[in-house]
């Protein structure tokens, strides 16, 4: 072990005297476990692992290291998908033992949760009220909610009802030098303090706590599938779908080979595995209005070229549609040892053109793909499979993503969706924006986390401390 | 009268504009505080209309404030109605953008004021509507927008594009930002298919609005005019078929109560009270739960000089406007009493529970508003002002 990869010895003792030596870990086999999120080819070694259990113990950590000047990783679950709580000889700060749930308020439609609470266990403590939270990641049964609001993270139903940032009415901020401040939406006057921290992705603090909204539990909600013998033809469909004046809850697209896939694993939902796209569209509310929008939704499908219409006919057969498609990446292990996923979005229009071109670079690369997305949004999720102890292979999905990457921005497109920057698509960031835009976030980083402690190499390309060499 | 400068023309124009202001500032550097800068989408040649509504506004600390108006900039940059997004320039009136996309077939949910603003007075201003709760607020249409800093520098940010978290998120901290972070010169908006039918159902208040059932209902309003008449109304927008019979479930509800309703295509009833020299309109917050009670303290103890208020209960905010100066110290003493908490545990010193905002008014009526935020946030957004080189205010004009 180099000494340079252990915490100071003084600080140490005084991480441990706030979280006790339950709530530390510096063992490197456990360490193992923290190396990275979801998004396995980016790894780093953290230097400690402190897991707080109350909002105190968060600040004084957050001061602690502050006053050591040690830089600090927030991290949730560990289910992000950009690399945003990799830790290269920093300390990760696990919020996953503060996960109470403070207050649930049914008369205000409000919850008031600690960030390590499970996203779904928010809808299940609001349920005996009639009431849920909308966003639902598809790792809402394992991701927390603070992961959630650091990344401003999406889900098949924010289509109609809107991402986190949409659903978080106020949180508090511990800030890296461990001051705190609750922030609002402007409701006061003011600036829409919340809505900047919503998605700053931990680099200029920590959420400590956050207000979400409630909604009531919908009347009827009723799910069909479409399916195609073209990509394109599905692709088409999704634009149709609006154009008739309907915007559903969810609206997801499933390509043949996720199918395969799935239906290959335990999460089978008995979807046809010759169909080359299928599309999954859900509405919800009154039944007389249910029932009418599936006929527009149908008729959509029919008009582009879909070879059948199926209306999932009772509760079992929906939750099994969304299984299918929510646990597709998970399936996808079988078909290969890793997957790249990308997250662009493009205007929904341009998804005819660019699935096939999607599939081109794929194939030219000799790599697999396989489909599954918010197809209503517009928001891609390309998995290239591949094997990480391939270097050649390596090498080609790098190159394919990048295309990729660069197809969708030229199309009008941003680089992430969802699952944010992280530490994997920093590099994009110029494809965006230019030295102005960047030089503007790289200040306002600045103003929060002058020292440089926050999250650091993520979300920003530019050397965020103005210089000074890290 | 007050005297003003008012800057019109295009971007390039007014990125030059602020340049020479910026300079100028840097050249008297000593205890002269820079000019006031208002941002505003009016087309009216001469500001003082704008100023005069505002009486308070002649006493305020700058006698010679810039107004930079935006009213040149209104030409469609991109339409692409099959994508439901637009991009137009900051200064395109409000209702002519909503004709334009009525003959594609699509809508932007405004009501209110916000149709006699400018499309970036609309941004700016942030203000709830009756449409916040189905649709969501200003923030969540704005998908992305360029604006010029103070300094004058171009920044574009957001795209054409329904989801979008590369970087910190910079339209929803512009939105609301009531032009003190800079100019908004184009804006890109998410749209929305337009409801075949739009109606309202509306009935005397009070009896039904602690219980009555309004699920069915697209948005809901309470209004109460200044002689403390209160009515309920129920927003319908969806297909005609919906429409029709979710309101004839309403009615038939509210009918069992005994309660007559007038019913409307004309949705015209949800407008704003009209203008009146010299008023103050506060945004007030209370929640859902304290809607009613905060409701009632403002109409009962300001029996004289009564606000006119709109309320949205599904959203727990209301704007109240106040005309007269004792009614305004009134409503102020009457919220220092109601019980409010922060939702971080705050203990509830006097005053500073409900979040209030000012949305027009003076000096006066702003030093008040300001006193009751926390300091918390009020440092944390000085830090951000400090970044853009914010404009100073000392009175708030309406964003048009």
């Amino acid at each position: 072990m180099h000494a340079a990869s252990r915490l100071p010895e003084e600080v140490r003792l005084t991480l441990e005297a706030i979280v006790g030596s339950h709530g530390l870990i510096e063992d490197p086999g456990r360490l193992l476990a923290y190396e990275a999120d979801a998004l396995t080819t980016r790894k780093g070694t953290p230097l400690a692992v402190v897991l707080p259990d109350s909002r105190e113990a968060l600040i004084a950590l957050v001061r602690a290291l502050h006053a050591a000047d040690l830089p600090f990783v927030p991290r949730g679950a560990g289910t992000g998908l950009s690399g945003g709580s990799v830790a290269h000889d920093s300390v990760v700060v696990a919020t996953t033992r503060l996960r109470r749930i403070l207050e649930v308020d049914p008369e205000n439609r409000t919850a008031l949760v600690e960030p390590g609470v499970i996203t779904a266990e928010i809808s299940a403590a609001a349920a005996p009220h009639g009431l849920r939270y909308l966003p639902d990641p598809a790792s809402a049964t394992a991701c927390t909610i603070g992961g959630n609001v650091a990344m401003n993270s999406g889900g098949p139903h924010c289509l109609k009802h809107g991402v986190t940032s949409d659903h978080v009415l106020g949180l508090e901020i511990v800030l890296p030098d461990g001051e705190t401040a609750w922030l609002g939406r402007g409701e006061d006057g003011g600036l829409d303090l919340a809505g900047l921290f919503i998605g700053s992705e931990g680099t200029v603090g920590i959420i400590s706590s956050a207000l979400v909204g409630l909604a009531p539990v919908a009347g009827t909600t009723r799910a069909m599938l479409g399916l195609f013998d073209g990509v394109g033809d599905a692709g088409a469909a999704v634009s149709d779908v609006f154009e008739r004046g309907l915007v559903p809850v969810a609206l997801e697209l499933i390509d043949r080979a996720t199918i395969e896939v799935v239906e290959a694993s335990i999460f089978a939902a008995g979807l046809p595995t010759d169909t080359e796209a299928a599309l999954v569209i859900e509405c919800e509310g009154q039944a007389e209005d249910v029932e009418a929008e599936l006929a527009i939704a149908a008729e959509a499908c029919r008009a582009n070229g879909a070879r059948e219409v199926r209306v999932a006919q009772s509760e079992a057969e929906r939750l099994a549609i969304w299984r299918a498609r929510k646990k597709a990446y998970g399936a996808l292990g079988r078909a290969a040892p890793d997957v790249f996923v990308q997250d662009a979005v493009v205007p929904r229009t341009e998804l005819v053109r660019l699935l096939p071109e999607i599939r081109r670079i794929a194939d030219s690369y000799g790599l697999r793909l396989a489909n599954f997305f918010h197809a209503g949004d517009g928001n891609l999720h390309p998995n290239l499979l591949f094997d990480r102890r391939d270097a050649d292979e390596v090498s080609r999905v790098e190159k394919a993503g990048e295309e990729i990457m660069r197809l969708c921005v030229d199309a009008g497109g941003t680089i992430t969706g969802e699952h944010g920057v992280g530490s994997d698509k920093v590099r994009h960031m110029p494809l965006l924006f230019g030295s102005g835009e960047l030089a503007l976030m790289g200040a306002l980083h600045h103003a929060f986390d002058p020292a440089g402690l926050a999250n650091p190499d993520k979300l920003l390309p530019v050397d965020r401390v103005g210089g000074s060499a890290r | 009268m007050k005297s003003s400068t008012l800057v019109s023309g295009s971007e390039q124009e007014l990125a030059e504009a602020l340049a020479a202001l910026r300079t100028r500032g840097r050249e008297s550097e000593e205890a002269v505080p820079g000019p006031e800068v208002v941002v505003t989408g009016s087309a009216r040649p001469d500001p003082a209309p704008l100023l005069d509504s505002f009486p308070g506004a002649v006493g305020s600390e700058d006698p010679d404030p810039i107004v930079l108006t935006t009213a040149r900039l209104s030409e469609v940059i991109e339409f692409r109605p099959r994508d439901l997004t637009i991009e137009v320039g900051a200064g395109m009136r409000m209702r002519e953008l909503l004709r334009l996309l009525e003959e594609r077939g699509l809508w932007l949910p405004v009501s209110g004021e916000g149709l006699e603003r400018s499309v970036g007075g609309w941004v700016a201003a942030g203000s709830p509507s009756m449409w916040d709760s189905a649709f969501g607020p200003v923030r969540r249409q704005l998908l992305g927008c360029r604006m010029l800093t103070t300094a004058g520098e171009t920044l574009n940010w957001g795209r054409h594009v329904m989801k979008n978290v590369a970087g910190y998120d910079l339209p929803r901290l512009l939105a609301g930002s009531r032009g003190r972070l800079g100019v908004l010169t184009r804006v890109t908006l998410r749209l929305w298919p337009g409801p075949e039918n739009t109606s309202v159902l509306s009935f005397p208040g009070e009896s039904g609005w602690d219980q009555g059932d309004f699920s069915g209902a697209d948005a809901r309003v309470i209004h109460v005019s200044r002689d403390g008449e209160l009515r309920e109304i129920a927003v319908f927008a969806g297909r005609e078929e919906s429409v029709r019979r979710r309101r004839a479930a309403l009615r038939g509800f509210l009918g069992s109560d005994g309660l007559h309703a007038s019913e409307s295509v004309e949705t015209g009833i949800v407008a704003p009270p009209p203008r009146t020299p010299g008023s103050a309109v506060y945004r007030l917050t209370p929640g859902r739960r304290y809607l009613a009670s905060t409701l009632r303290s403002l109409v009962d103890t300001t029996d004289r000089g009564r606000p006119a208020i709109r309320a949205w209960p599904r959203s727990g905010s209301m704007l109240a406007r106040f005309d007269t100066a004792s009614a305004r110290e009134r409503m102020q003493s009457a919220l220092d009493r109601l019980e409010f908490r922060w939702p971080d545990g705050d203990p509830m010193a006097a005053g500073t529970g409900l979040p209030v905002g000012l949305e027009r008014g003076g000096p006066a009526d702003l030093e008040w508003a300001q006193e009751r935020r926390k300091p918390s946030a009020v440092a944390i957004e000085s830090r951000i002002e400090k970044v853009f080189g914010a404009w100073p205010r000392s009175w708030l004009a309406d964003h048009i």
